[in-house]
């Protein structure tokens, strides 16, 4: 199946509201990321066990939530591009690939360096850490999948596959910490019977999420445009060298 | 670098020193904050870049398929 240029001119409605949505969405995203580092950092509480090193969490936990609600909509979007043939939805995918690898990275570094003052240790092998770094893989694997076919249609069917199967990832970080023994702590906000945790520490933490989630929808739109070029101008050449021969 | 002896309460409007100390967890919280910002602004000026560059290999394309068209 080639790229043909109908279905390309189809995304004109995305690209209209992609130029709509994009000020907004970054506004947001360094506006709230913004004050929920100053919140997080200066103004909220020391915990009364872990000290200063309980600021790490307003970073670590909405970068681990992120990390997970872009494998999530990777999953949809790779769904609907191997059902439906939607190519929008594969490019789309394809674009969030690297961002959900980034936060899944953030989630990694910083809960190791949240790990050594409060456990004792960089990292364990438990099922929690584990299954991160599985999904920071599945993102790695996504992407070389993609890339490793001379057909950029084949290589995104290969790779969509892959986001499919991985799904299965998600609910076992999730409830991983309920599981298996880990040092890990269980969910103190995402748990039956609401947030354990106080106001003071809840807010900051709820306020970088949302201008980390704002950062998302920013970044997926700047890449998905990207990519909507990019096969354009591949679609171009193809065309230009059967033409010229 | 981590000064566990201090343990100087955490609250607002605590002295500058404190604040950068982060009661003796300076080096666990900045390098947190520090790797999560240069990562996603690295995302960021990378995306931009790329983006950039398509777009303008896409426009120059676009000119010289039409130009090719109706010479």
């Amino acid at each position: 199946m080639t790229l043909s240029f109908h279905r390309l001119a189809n995304p004109a409605r995305f690209q209209r509201l992609a130029r709509r949505a994009l000020p907004w969405s970054w506004a947001v995203a360094v506006l709230a990321t913004g004050s929920g580092f100053v919140w997080g950092l200066a103004l909220s509480p020391a915990d009364y066990q872990q000290g200063d090193t309980v600021r790490v969490m307003y970073v670590h936990v909405p970068a681990a939530w992120m990390a997970m609600a872009c494998y999530a909509l990777m999953a949809v979007l790779s769904a609907s591009f191997l059902v439906w043939k939607h190519q929008l939805a594969g490019i789309a995918a394809l674009a969030a690939a690297p961002v959900g690898a980034c936060f899944t990275a953030i989630a990694l570094i910083t809960g190791s360096l949240w790990g050594k003052p409060t456990w004792g240790t960089w990292w364990v092998w438990d099922a929690r850490l584990t299954s991160v770094l599985v999904l920071f893989f599945l993102y790695l694997g996504y992407l070389a999948l993609a890339g490793a076919f001379d057909d950029r249609m084949r290589g995104l069917r290969a790779a969509s596959l892959l986001a499919l199967v991985g799904i299965i990832n998600l609910p076992i970080i999730k409830f991983s910490v309920d599981w298996w023994n880990t040092l890990h702590q269980p969910a103190s906000i995402l748990r039956a019977g609401g947030p354990s945790i106080h106001a003071s520490m809840l807010w900051p933490l709820m306020i970088t999420a949302l201008g980390f989630a704002a950062f998302l929808v920013a970044i997926l739109l700047v890449r998905i445009r990207s990519e909507l070029a990019q096969w354009r101008i591949e679609a171009l050449m193809r065309r230009h060298t059967r033409d010229v021969p | 670098m981590e000064d566990r002896g201090s343990h100087a309460p955490a609250h607002p409007g605590r002295p500058v020193s404190g604040f950068l100390d982060m009661g003796g967890h300076a080096a666990t919280v900045w390098p947190a904050y520090g790797v999560t910002i240069a990562i996603l602004v690295g995302l960021v000026v990378a995306s931009l870049l790329s983006s950039r560059r398509r777009h303008r290999d896409l426009e120059r394309l676009e000119r010289e398929t039409r130009g090719e068209r109706d010479p």
